[in-house]
């Protein structure tokens, strides 16, 4: 990355150490943080693993003063972080990339970085109109710099939580699961700009469920669960110790071994087909006569980069994007002009990217809020123990308050609430991001069980490789139009998916596989 | 309402250097339209300047709800809190002190000044609608009390002594004073940095703490500002009314003209209080005053419309319209620049 000499630029080089002394957290009864102790020496970068749950934003955010510990103290050079509140931490040089981002939505890119830049430290107004350009560059983001952050998507509004991070021009940064979703190209520039951070002297603590940002960024790891360190080392060092295999890494190999050969598609009709539809948001054409078809029980992945439309074929199929041109059949019935909730009752669940739940509601009422409306007390009883059997991490949480979950915790309500409402087929975008990876495991195994069910599945996954073993057909994205569709294997390669990945539309895009038994064939119509 | 807050067009930030000297630009032009209504006060009626005193006293009202519902998202219920402070303490000032309306009208803004940073202790705890809920409280315990005073007259109200009150001719002054004063506060406020995190603040107060801004300090500071400009308001009404009671000055109807101006013009806009301002009073109320049911019908009507078409306001959408007219005029213009050049 062409930016991260530059950065240097930003804030001189962190001379203060980060040290934890016995930091203990409680909420209620639940104990995030257990008696704690860290020391991150000048501009060392610390990774922190752990399982789903296991206190890690936790740690970040009582260094970041958004949290107090419950006993215990923080120290940030000669200075105690007791009491204060973040915006003196953050002026003390600590910044926080939060896990959820907080967004200035009304405000566009660039001024949620100028708001950065100037509010921290004043003394430095002269570097402030630099700072917000080189960030926009580092975190490519220029050409989104004037739109408005309410319009982004979620991989972007981690860059630009990260950006914000960098423009306040924070020492000793706090990054929360920033590269979460990322892949490919975007995942190798993420790694290059946090390393050159860590190269111009500031101090890092990662937290981070994709595996590549541990290896190649930090010199150390620590490993904490149920809020304890259980480990600490080299990521070699932590990644052989067989505890931490069993809690947290779980089976993962790379290039993950499949898990049961996924079960045979049914050779019914198609359940969902979707024909030349065109979508978008006011200018933007999202979406560009995109035809697929998902089968009865069928597990169907699509793949693309970033931006290239995959989430909006998410919203168009569940109704939250209106179609502009096109048609959708569910069950050789035209569902294209029905509002969401309709679809929902036919059967459509959508578990969305960036988890939209209930925050005031307890998990079980979410679940529950999740169940059709005509179900009877007895049904939506049966259905709450078998979401609760696929989904065992839900149990234990079942009275908390959604809000307050860990953002892997929310990520498995949120697929949970999906599956309350007894859909035939179930949307989910941004399945993994943000779970461990033992997590991922079981998740994976839950899918088939969710297919053995009868449920069809769409899955938007960053994980390619997981999501191909277990799927029936697969489409390829790209910049609003499918590159390709059909058998999952070939894209198994890797040359040949990245070509699919950034493929010129139209240009006989789509290769002649042979289309799975039962299915209609996609096309891609024309185009120019 | 937060449809409306959530398509409020942001243009403060621009970095170009034009956008530096735009503060003083445009405070300079608002002076000089305030120049041009000074000189204007002979040429007019009394009936127009009757009109202008109380339209000016509004526009302060609205832009004083605008600098904190609009720009920092505190959305007050508690506005006649302030009025009445502004109007009741002018009053008295004047009555039991003897001072004339130029003390009366400080003493109403300060005395408004102190009741905010007063009730701001309970009120930042709160939030959102909690917050809302707060100010609506504090407005309705404040009537009550005041109801019950005896001193400045309980529930049969004060008069303000008529020989006190200045002319016609001088309150339209007053108040085309005030108002400018109101509307080059917001101009400062929304294209200044301050203004943009305040933005950013309403937006998510979390991101905002962790960037560094002290939200509790800028809550606080927007609270008092904004007390401050409605009780300047409330001591204008109060000299236009000179006879009144607690529920004139304390009652809800403040509240809610402000709000139905604010959001009918556009929330978090620079002018669009004053075109909510105009379209409800002038519009509406002064223009229809002898049909005063199809007047209520109409401002109604009015407000679900806009709410409904367009949620960022009258003011912001006119002003997306004239740019994007505006924007190939401009492109043609650059190209033809370049042109030349060659
Ligand atoms: N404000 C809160 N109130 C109550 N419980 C909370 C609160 N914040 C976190 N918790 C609980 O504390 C535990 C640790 O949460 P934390 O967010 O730190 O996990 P994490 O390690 O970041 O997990 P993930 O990888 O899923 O992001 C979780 O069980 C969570 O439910
Ligand atoms: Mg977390």
């Amino acid at each position: 990355m062409t930016g991260g000499d530059r950065l240097a630029t930003l804030a001189p080089a962190t001379s203060e150490a980060l040290v934890l002394e016995h930091v203990t957290r409680r909420f209620g009864g639940v104990v995030a943080t257990d008696d704690l102790s860290l020391a991150v020496a000048p501009g060392e970068a610390v990774g922190v693993i752990g399982p789903n749950g296991a206190g890690k934003s936790t740690l970040l955010r009582l260094v970041a003063g958004v949290l107090q510990p419950s006993s215990g103290t923080i120290c940030y050079g000669d200075r105690s972080l007791r009491q204060l509140p973040p915006h003196d931490v953050n002026r003390l040089g600590v910044g926080l990339a939060n896990q959820i981002p907080c967004p200035f939505r009304a405000l566009t890119v660039e001024e949620n970085l100028r708001v950065a830049a100037t509010a921290s430290r004043a003394g430095r107004r002269s570097s402030q109109k630099g700072a917000v350009g080189e960030v926009l560059a580092a975190c490519q983001l220029d050409a989104l710099a004037r739109t408005p952050a309410g319009q982004l998507g979620l991989l972007d509004l981690k860059r630009l939580e990260l950006g914000r991070v960098l423009a306040s021009g924070a020492r000793t940064l706090l990054l929360d699961e920033v590269a979460a979703g990322l892949v490919g190209k975007e995942l190798t520039a993420a790694i290059e700009l946090i390393r050159a951070i860590h190269a111009s002297g500031r101090s890092l603590v990662i937290v981070e469920h994709v595996q590549r940002v541990i290896e190649e960024v930090v010199d150390r790891v620590v490993v904490l669960d149920w809020g304890r360190l259980i480990a600490d080392g080299t990521p070699g060092e932590v990644a052989s110790d067989p505890h931490v295999r069993k809690i947290y890494l779980g089976s993962t190999t790379e290039g993950a071994p499949r898990p049961a050969a996924p079960a045979p598609t049914p050779r019914a009709a198609p359940l969902l087909s979707i024909d030349g539809l065109t979508a978008g948001y006011g200018s933007l054409v999202a979406l560009s006569d995109v035809s697929c078809a998902i089968g009865e029980g069928q597990i169907v992945s699509v793949l693309g980069a970033n931006g290239a439309g995959k989430s909006t074929l998410a919203r168009a199929i569940s109704g939250h994007v209106p179609a502009r041109a096109g048609r959708i059949l569910w069950r050789d019935r035209p569902v294209t002009t029905l509002a969401a909730h309709e679809r929902a009752r036919l059967g459509i669940a959508h578990s969305p990217e960036g988890r939209r739940i209930f925050s005031e509601h307890t998990v079980r009422e979410n679940l529950l809020l999740g169940s059709p409306r005509r179900a009877s007390r007895a049904r939506r009883a049966d259905r709450l123990d078998w979401v609760l059997e696929v989904l065992p991490a839900l149990r234990r949480l079942a009275g908390r308050r959604a809000g307050m979950l860990s953002g892997g915790e929310q990520q498995m309500l949120a697929i949970g609430r999906a599956l309350m409402a007894e859909p035939s087929l179930l949307v989910c975008d941004e399945l993994s991001l943000g779970l461990a990876p033992a997590i991922v495991d079981s998740l994976y195994e839950t899918l088939l069980e969710v297919q053995r069910h009868g449920i069809a599945l769409l899955l938007i996954e960053q994980n390619t490789h997981r999501s191909l073993a277990i799927s029936g057909s697969a489409y390829v994205l790209h910049r609003g139009r499918v590159t390709y569709a059909g058998s999952p294997d070939p894209l198994l390669d890797e040359a040949f998916l990245a070509d699919r990945y950034f493929a010129a539309p139209g240009a006989g895009a789509v290769p002649p596989a042979e289309p799975p038994p039962g299915q209609v064939v996609a096309t891609s119509h024309g185009g120019s | 309402m937060a449809t409306a807050t959530a398509h409020v067009v942001t243009g403060a930030a621009e970095l170009d250097p034009l956008a530096r000297r735009r503060v003083p630009v445009a405070v300079g032009a608002l002076a000089v339209v305030a120049v041009v209504g000074l000189g204007a006060e002979r040429l007019l009626s009394p009936a127009l300047l009757n009109v202008g005193v109380t339209l000016f006293a509004y526009v302060a009202l609205a832009e004083a709800w605008n600098i904190l519902g609009g720009l920092s998202g505190q959305m007050s219920l508690g506005v006649g809190a302030f009025v009445g402070t502004g109007a009741y303490s002018m009053a008295l000032a004047m009555n039991h002190l003897g001072w004339s309306w130029l003390p009366g009208l400080l003493v109403a803004s300060a005395a408004a000044g102190v009741l905010s940073a007063v009730l701001a202790v309970p009120l930042l705890r709160l939030h959102g609608d909690y917050f809302a809920v707060g100010t609506l409280a504090a407005g309705l315990a404040l009537e009550a009390w005041v109801n019950n005073w005896g001193f400045a007259g309980g529930s049969s109200g004060i008069s303000i002594a008529v020989g006190a009150v200045p002319t016609l001719g001088t309150l339209y002054s007053i108040g085309l004073v005030v108002a400018f004063l109101a509307v080059a506060v917001t101009v400062v406020l929304r294209w200044s940095i301050f203004g943009l995190r305040l933005l950013a603040l309403r937006e998510s107060e979390l991101g905002a703490e962790l960037l560094g801004v002290d939200v509790v300090r800028y809550r606080l500071l927007v609270l008092v500002l904004s007390g401050m400009l409605t009780g300047l308001a409330g001591g204008l009404f109060a000299l236009t009314q000179i006879n009144f009671v607690p529920s004139d000055m304390f009652g809800m109807t403040w509240t809610i003209e402000a709000l139905v101006m604010v959001i009918i013009g556009g929330m978090g806009s620079v002018l669009g209080p004053v075109v909510g301002a105009l379209a409800i009073y002038y519009g509406i109320s002064t223009e229809l005053a002898t049909y005063p049911t199809l007047s209520l019908f109409l401002e109604g009507g009015l407000l679900l419309a806009i709410v409904r078409f367009f949620p960022e306001g009258l003011w912001p959408f006119a002003v997306r319209r004239l740019r994007a007219l505006a924007a190939p005029a401009r492109a043609a213009r650059r190209l033809s620049g370049v042109a030349a050049r060659r």
